[in-house]
């Protein structure tokens, strides 16, 4: 007789912790799936800290779910019986991906294969200049489903070969999400993202230092006045803590999962063009993207948000953000319609459980 | 008489090939006067090994080219023993290597060995006079009353619960060809035809595990039937034979495929397997066993009567005996051996191997250990104690003498200046076969030791034979891009 329907996550990427959170929680708590994490054992040599590994454990104790590491297709292999549905938030046939886009190829034809968009701007999805330069205009994935934010002429560098694939979904950081912080809380500080390891700044040196600059001078002027800022690298590339030689005084540090911050008590978001901005706009904060600047690096994606670039803009922004949010945040809730995004939590537990169901049930073979 | 199998390294005594080939045959050869033992490469002793038949099993280098030489001198029956066909494809050049290697070793060879008539052919094609036998793989035992039990009980569980169990089994994977896991994903549509009519059928995948990367995982998605893949062991084997109703052993047509021996159906009909074969007849002698179609499978297990059943048991027996009996290939082996001439005591000629671009410090050892000459071609960048070192200049070539190297000089007279390489003192000595002009160094780039090789080999070689009399030269190259056969 054939055993309960499994739901199998691949973790690969650092990234992919905070993406299938929700999920594995949705998995477990909603539906009857025996749940599965997938570890490639790379994933731990990019786990610096080991913070995310602890998130795993986390995880795995709050629902049940199992980890088992791999370092080999055929020991993910081995998990691989039975059906079910198996996920990946990262995955796609560029050499980045591999590690998820080889199981997808031979996880057996009783599996739903599903892919989730990671980010704003995503590999397959919606490209910025950088990507297309780097990566090509368009991806393929190797997912029987692949999970959008936006509907599908949003998705500008989504390969008609895939169209069919497209299930709109949104996000799932909105699943997620904290409660905003209780009246009265000091909400001065402000954050800032940085994501210099990306490849949009691949070949321009120059522009991680100005950016650096720009940062520690924003933050000596806060400094004059007794405020802090709170300086959150990418997690999967971490510039700042591999580069910089020291941060200013009154910076402070944080490499928590995105889902353990609540965003919603910062007065204000500054970060360069980075999916984290849309965490960001989501959490209702005021939100600035840092161009340089001779406006090297593509923004289009970004365009009709705040900008800032030299220290006295960052400045200035921070004032006015403080002083007053709303002005900010009509933009950016105007912007987030322009994407027709599904950011509805309600809509978007919706969609998931429509896939998750359909998985559950389903004559697979 | 003693044999000495030799063998590259100690895992191999446990490959199908070895625990066939040689462990099934050992105990018939001991009936006959024969003791058989296996030695790997690494540690054989050519120039002191007790035996009187020196057989090379899968040693493609240039160690068992010198140790074929060594011991034939001594008069040792050396043979080679084929039973995969990396030679007969002249147009590949990737297997350049197998071929040089084979043409080297029948050099010293008094004979060769194959495990089918095909390879016998191939090795014709190297050496037309030379004596050659086919050996069979054995069969392993079996109790044909036990098999009757098991064939009986196999086919009324399939008939019962309407499930078949199929099983496949061997090296999923190969460097050179795409066979194994590729064959069962070509044939795998043949299966649908199983599957049909209410019969579950379910295939059992039982490889080795550098076959189950991504690539050889990913054919079997494809296929029509549910798959359960396991990483091969002997134990795994013999469990999932046992369990399983029929073996699928599709067969493609290029010659390794085509050149491969019984084996495998042997193995599948002493089990109790039904053997479907569908694509080349590989198994033509043992027609009457085998499938070639899914429908015919199907047909005989609605009217019970499979090819192989009880009452054709004795025709089995029969065919064991005349293609896969341990007793009968000993037996015609040991008259095979003791038909071949007696080789001459030879003192000379001697050995030598030349490394080319990349080579291994084994065989340096190898050679010295044997008693012949290390010589580094200009192509060569190891850092070994070469006895000799050709390098190359403007106007020719020098040979860097070694003391070593030295004492073997047919001329003692020759000019020696001495030299320092590498920390080595050397004595050079002019060298005069003509070459091809400009220097040739190792770090060169690659297309341009591609287009020197051949000339700058066999220079070498006449220089050698200049310098100390009659050689047996040989090369030790690994990589893919050079050979001496390579225009």
């Amino acid at each position: 007789m054939a055993g309960p329907r499994k739901a199998i996550f691949l973790i690969d990427l650092v990234q992919d912790v905070g993406v299938l959170r929700p999920l594995i929680c949705m998995a477990t708590r909603d539906f009857p799936f025996d749940t599965h994490l997938l570890v490639s054992r790379t994933f731990g040599g990019r786990d610096r800290y080991g913070i995310w590994q602890k998130e795993l454990d986390l995880i795995c104790e709050e629902t049940g779910a199992k980890q088992y590491p791999f370092s080999s297709d055929w020991q993910a292999h081995q998990v691989l019986d039975g059906s079910g549905l198996i996920v990946a938030a990262s995955e796609s046939h560029l050499a980045n991906h591999s590690t998820t886009h080889s199981i997808f190829r031979h996880v057996p034809p009783t599996f739903l294969r599903v892919t989730l968009q990671h980010g704003f701007e995503c590999i397959g999805f919606l490209h910025s200049a950088d990507h297309d330069r780097a990566h090509g205009e368009t991806a393929s994935f190797g997912a029987d489903i692949v999970c959008a934010w936006s509907s599908l002429d949003k998705l500008s560098s989504m390969a008609r070969s895939q169209f069919g694939k497209v299930h709109v979904t949104g996000p799932t950081a909105v699943l997620q999400q904290h409660a905003a912080p209780p009246e009265g809380q000091d909400r001065s500080m402000g954050l800032v993202c940085e994501n210099l390891h990306s490849v949009r700044l691949s070949g321009a040196e120059h522009l991680k230092t100005e950016f650096e600059e720009s940062f520690s001078k924003f933050c000596k002027a806060l400094s004059r006045s007794g405020k802090n800022v709170i300086l959150r690298p990418h997690p999967g590339g971490q510039y700042a803590l591999k580069n910089w030689a020291e941060l200013p005084g009154n910076v402070r540090l944080d490499l928590a999962p995105m889902y353990r911050l609540n965003l919603k008590k910062f007065a204000y978001g500054i970060s360069g063009p980075s999916s984290v901005l849309l965490d960001l706009l989501l959490a209702e904060i005021p939100t600035a993207v840092w161009r340089d600047q001779d406006n090297i690096i593509d923004a289009a994606n970004y365009e009709g948000l705040t900008t800032v670039s030299s220290p006295s803009e960052w400045l200035d922004f921070a004032d006015a953000a403080t002083a007053d949010p709303r002005p900010f945040i009509e933009l950016q809730r105007s912007f987030l319609r322009r994407q027709k995004m599904v950011i509805e939590p309600a809509e978007v537990f919706g969609r998931y459980a429509e896939l998750f169901a359909w998985a559950l049930h389903a004559d697979l073979k | 008489m003693k044999i000495v199998v030799l063998i590259p390294y100690d895992e191999y005594r446990r490959s199908a090939g070895a625990r066939i080939r040689y462990g099934r045959l050992a105990s018939a050869l001991k009936s006959c006067g024969f003791e058989l033992r296996l030695q790997t490469v690494g540690s054989f002793l050519p120039d002191r090994v007790d035996c009187d038949v020196l057989l090379i099993s899968k040693c493609h280098d240039a160690r068992s080219v010198i140790a074929a030489a060594v011991a034939s001198r001594r008069g040792i029956l050396v043979g080679v023993d084929l039973f995969d066909d990396y030679f007969s494809q002249v147009g590949d050049v990737r297997l350049a290597q197998y071929r040089w290697w084979l043409s080297e070793l029948l050099q010293s060879s008094s004979f060769a060995l194959s495990s089918t008539p095909k390879l016998e052919r191939v090795v014709g094609e190297y050496s037309s006079n030379l004596p050659t036998h086919v050996l069979n793989d054995p069969a392993p035992e079996f109790s044909p009353a036990h098999l009757s039990e098991v064939l009986l009980s196999k086919l009324q569980k399939v008939r019962q619960t309407k499930r078949m169990g199929l099983a496949w089994y061997g090296m999923g994977d190969n460097l050179h060809f795409s066979v194994g896991l590729s064959d069962v994903a070509a044939f795998g549509p043949s299966l649908a035809s199983l599957a049909r009519d209410g019969l579950d059928v379910q295939l059992t995948i039982l490889t080795n595990a550098r076959a189950l990367d991504a690539d050889g995982l990913s054919r079997l998605r494809s296929l029509p039937v549910p798959v359960c893949v396991k990483e091969w062991s002997e134990a795994a084997e013999q469990e999932v034979l046992a369990e399983s109703f029929a073996t699928f052993i599709p067969v493609s047509v290029q010659a390794f495929s085509a050149a491969k021996s019984l084996n495998r159906a042997i193995s599948a009909l002493t089990a109790g397997c039904q053997v479907f074969s569908p694509g080349y007849p590989l198994y033509r002698r043992l027609q009457s066993f085998i499938y070639e179609a899914p429908e015919l499978l199907l047909a005989d297990v609605a009217s019970e009567s499979m090819k192989l059943r009880p009452e054709t048991l004795p025709s089995l027996e029969q065919h064991i005996h005349e293609h896969a009996s341990s007793e009968t290939e000993a037996a015609r082996l040991t008259r095979f051996l003791r038909s071949l001439p007696t080789r001459p005591v030879d003192g000379r000629p001697t050995v030598a191997v030349i490394h080319g671009r990349e080579t291994t410090a084994e065989a340096h050892a190898f050679v010295r250990s044997a008693g012949g000459l290390s010589v580094a071609s200009p192509f060569c960048d190891a850092n070994l104690d070469f006895d000799v070192v050709f390098r190359s200049k403007r106007d020719g070539f020098s040979a860097l003498l070694s003391k070593r190297a030295r004492a073997c000089l047919r001329n003692t007279a020759q000019w020696q200046r001495r030299r320092r390489l590498k920390g080595r003192s050397y004595y050079e000595v002019p060298v005069s076969p003509a070459l091809p002009s400009g220097t040739i160094k190792p770090e060169m780039p690659l297309p341009m030791h591609v287009a020197t090789y051949r000339r700058v080999i066999e220079a070498m070689q006449a220089s050698m034979e200049e310098l100390f009399g009659p050689c047996q030269v040989t090369v030790s190259e690994h990589s893919p891009f050079l050979s001496p056969l390579l225009p």
